[in-house]
Order: C-alpha cells, then sequence, then structure tokens
C-alpha cells in the first residue's frame, strides 16, 4: 500500500498534474490556474493518506484525461451530427434518431448559450450624453460610490451612455430595458436603449457614433456604447430629491429571452431644484 | 443511430441546471457535487468536467464560490447558487416540462405496420 505525504507526490498524480499543465497552456493563465487548482482540490479530497494504488488509479480515471478537461474549458458550440440516410426502412429509425439528438443537442444549445457569460461593462467606460448635461454634471463620492448628478431639463431628452461587452461566444440580441415598456412615471417617459453600431473597443467616441434602436445584435467578443435615453416631462418634486441608478436592467435574447441587470460603471443621478428654475410643462 | 451520442449530447445539455438544482438544496464544494451526480445517475462523462462547468455558471452570475472551513477542516471551496441561478432554474424547469412533453408526444406516435410486399 502506497503512503502519500501529499497527493502531489504521489508519482501517478504528479503525471496526471505534467500532463494537465502541459495541456493547460491552451487556456488563458488566470483560467489555467484556476482549474488547476480545482483539480488539486479534488485530488485532496479524494485521495487520502491511506489511499491505496487502486484507490488513486481510480480517482485518476474518473477525472478524464487533461487534455479532454481543457477542451471542455475551450469548448462553447455545440456539435450536431447528421447522419446520411439511406433506405426508407432505416430512414424512419434514423429520422427519428436525429431528431432526438437535434433536440439534445438544442437543449445542450441552449444550456450552454445560458451559461455563457453575460454581458460586462467597463469601469471608466460611461458619461452623460448629451453635452449640455456632461458639460455641467458634478460627481460625488457616496453610498452609491461615484455618482455623477445633473440637473432634470423638462420638455427635453437626457440620458447616459456606457460600454457593454459580449464576452460570449454567441451574438447576444439586446431586446430593450428590463422592466416592461410603457413603464415610466410621472416625471419621466419611458427609457430607450439603442446599441451602438462602431466597435467601442477600435473608436471609443461614443457622440460621433451611429446608433440602432433596440432590438440590436452584439457580436460576440465585441464592445459598443449602449445610450440609455428617456426625455423628462417634467421636474421631480419635491426639488432637491435625487434620483439614482447604479444598475440597469436589461432584455436579451440569446436563443431563449433572459434578463441580466448591469452594475453601471458609476451611478447616475438627476435632480430636479425649485421653481422658477425649474418650470413644469 | 448512434444513442450512445445522442445521450451524451442529452446529458451535456441537462447538465448545467442539474447542478444548479443540487445547489438549489445547498451550497457544495467540487467532490460533493461529482458524487450527488454520480448518485443520480452517471450524469458526468468524466468527473473533472463538472469544474470547467462550474467556472462557466459562475462567470454567468448563476454561482459564487467561496473558501470555507467547516469544524476545522482543510478549507474547500463551496459553490451557491445565486439568484440569478435561481432564476435561471425555474426558467428550465418549465422549459424542460414543455420540452419532454414535446418529445414524448413524438416518441410515442403509434407505429405504423408495413404490409408484406406481395
Amino acid at each position: 500500500m502506497t503512503r502519500l505525504t501529499t497527493v502531489e507526490a504521489e508519482p501517478r498524480v504528479a503525471e496526471y498534474l505534467r500532463s494537465l499543465d502541459a495541456a493547460l497552456t491552451r487556456l488563458p493563465r488566470g483560467d489555467a490556474a484556476e482549474l488547476r487548482q480545482q483539480i488539486v482540490e479534488h485530488l485532496n479530497d479524494s485521495i487520502g493518506p491511506d489511499s491505496d494504488d487502486a484507490h488513486v488509479s481510480a480517482v485518476l480515471r474518473r477525472l478524464g484525461a487533461p487534455a479532454d478537461l481543457v477542451t471542455e474549458s475551450l469548448e462553447s458550440r455545440p456539435r450536431r451530427r447528421w447522419q446520411t440516410l439511406r433506405s426508407w426502412r432505416r430512414r424512419r429509425w434514423v429520422t427519428l434518431g436525429v431528431m432526438v439528438a437535434a433536440l439534445g443537442s438544442a437543449t445542450g444549445y441552449v444550456v450552454d448559450m445560458a451559461t455563457q457569460p453575460a454581458l460586462q461593462t467597463e469601469d471608466t467606460a460611461s458619461g452623460w450624453y448629451y453635452a449640455v448635461d456632461s458639460g455641467h454634471a458634478h460627481d460625488e463620492d457616496n453610498a452609491n460610490g461615484n455618482e455623477t448628478i445633473i440637473r432634470q431639463r423638462p420638455g427635453n431628452e437626457q440620458g447616459f451612455v456606457f460600454i457593454v461587452h459580449n464576452s460570449s461566444a454567441w451574438p447576444e440580441t439586446i431586446l430593450g430595458p428590463g422592466d416592461e415598456p410603457g413603464l415610466g412615471n410621472n416625471f419621466q417617459s419611458p427609457v430607450t436603449v439603442a446599441l451602438g453600431t462602431s466597435n467601442a473597443d477600435l473608436d471609443p467616441s461614443y457622440r460621433a457614433d451611429h446608433y440602432l434602436a433596440t432590438p440590436a445584435v452584439l457580436p460576440p467578443g465585441q464592445s459598443r456604447w449602449l445610450r440609455v435615453t428617456w426625455k423628462q416631462l417634467r421636474c421631480q418634486q419635491p426639488p432637491g430629491v435625487i434620483d439614482s441608478e447604479n444598475a440597469f436592467a436589461l432584455r436579451l435574447r440569446v436563443g431563449w429571452l433572459t434578463h441580466q441587470t448591469l452594475q453601471l460603471p458609476e451611478s447616475f443621478a438627476s435632480t430636479s431644484v425649485a421653481q422658477p428654475n425649474c418650470p413644469n410643462h | 443511430m448512434d444513442n450512445g451520442r445522442a445521450l451524451t449530447e442529452l446529458r451535456r445539455g441537462v447538465l448545467g441546471p442539474c447542478v444548479l438544482a443540487l445547489l438549489e438544496e445547498r451550497p457544495r464544494f467540487g467532490l460533493e457535487l461529482v458524487r450527488d451526480l454520480d448518485e443520480a445517475g452517471n450524469l458526468l462523462s468524466s468527473d473533472g468536467t463538472v469544474y470547467p462547468l462550474l467556472n462557466r455558471l459562475r462567470d454567468a452570475g448563476l454561482v459564487t464560490s467561496e473558501w470555507n472551513d467547516e469544524d476545522g477542516q482543510r478549507a474547500r471551496r463551496y459553490y451557491t447558487i445565486t439568484l440569478s441561478g435561481l432564476h435561471a432554474l425555474e426558467e428550465f424547469r418549465t422549459d424542460w416540462s414543455q420540452f419532454t412533453s414535446v418529445v414524448g408526444r413524438v416518441l410515442g406516435r403509434p407505429k405504423r405496420r408495413r404490409k408484406a410486399a406481395s
């Protein structure tokens, strides 16, 4: 019976980890380090000081080939398999088999898409869309973090922009705001969401960008400016109340409808001032 | 017809929601999940594949992880389902119910008998 000091010192485990290290070069460094740590934890939990050779071999066999684990980490697209149809007699069963496999693939496709990384925002990329607002904004650090505050301008459109990044392998369709359309309040119209058409990684100028109203598609691996605008109907009452947003909900489609609430890079706030400086319509 | 491959794809497709369902009961560490999935019915092609899956679920915001040492034992990374994960799981339960109903209807169609050639 083999007595182990640490699990990594066990020769077969050490050999397995060497193979794993070689395979992990295919992953980004952070992902590689994380997966390795998880595998080592698994081995520490599975193999004890009294584990014999047979048990160690069984654990490593069940763990799976290192190359396969890394492939699983990399793989993000479903495989489709279709069989060639030869005769009517086989065709009936093959057709059903293909349908079941396709439905199984579709499920895998859906779940795979559902588990893709969500949209991400970038910490330093956001601002008020209209120059008159950004020119008069004042920033403060408060309970909402870094908050940028503007004055409400009744009868005018106001809004903010921030960068969203699709780090998944799938195009993500942004359908609109997460709330049901038509939800505004007495002070603002419902918000409108539009997606910039330029790759924000290459051209960060949001005012020069051309925006498409949602639904709009964010290609995989790309960043776009997302513009959120509304018409300020009247000054919020009572004056001086600060209306803050530090998170924004979106309706998305990646195969199936889903929702995501994005944490905004900074908190956007607007406030009204007392009459007569803020006349209401 | 390659039933083996079809089943592999089906298992692969449901594994994420199954992990979420286990975490819905209580947080678990990696080996616990592996054992529970195995006990449920051999859902994993290999034990190690649970970790890339957990990382994808974590990146999607459906799961979080933190180190925890219970009762002075060696610290382990425990995985916990998030609110988003709970919502995703509920959506999948609805979709799965409809999906299995559709497949059941297709598979359950009466077989046609062919007349022997005369």
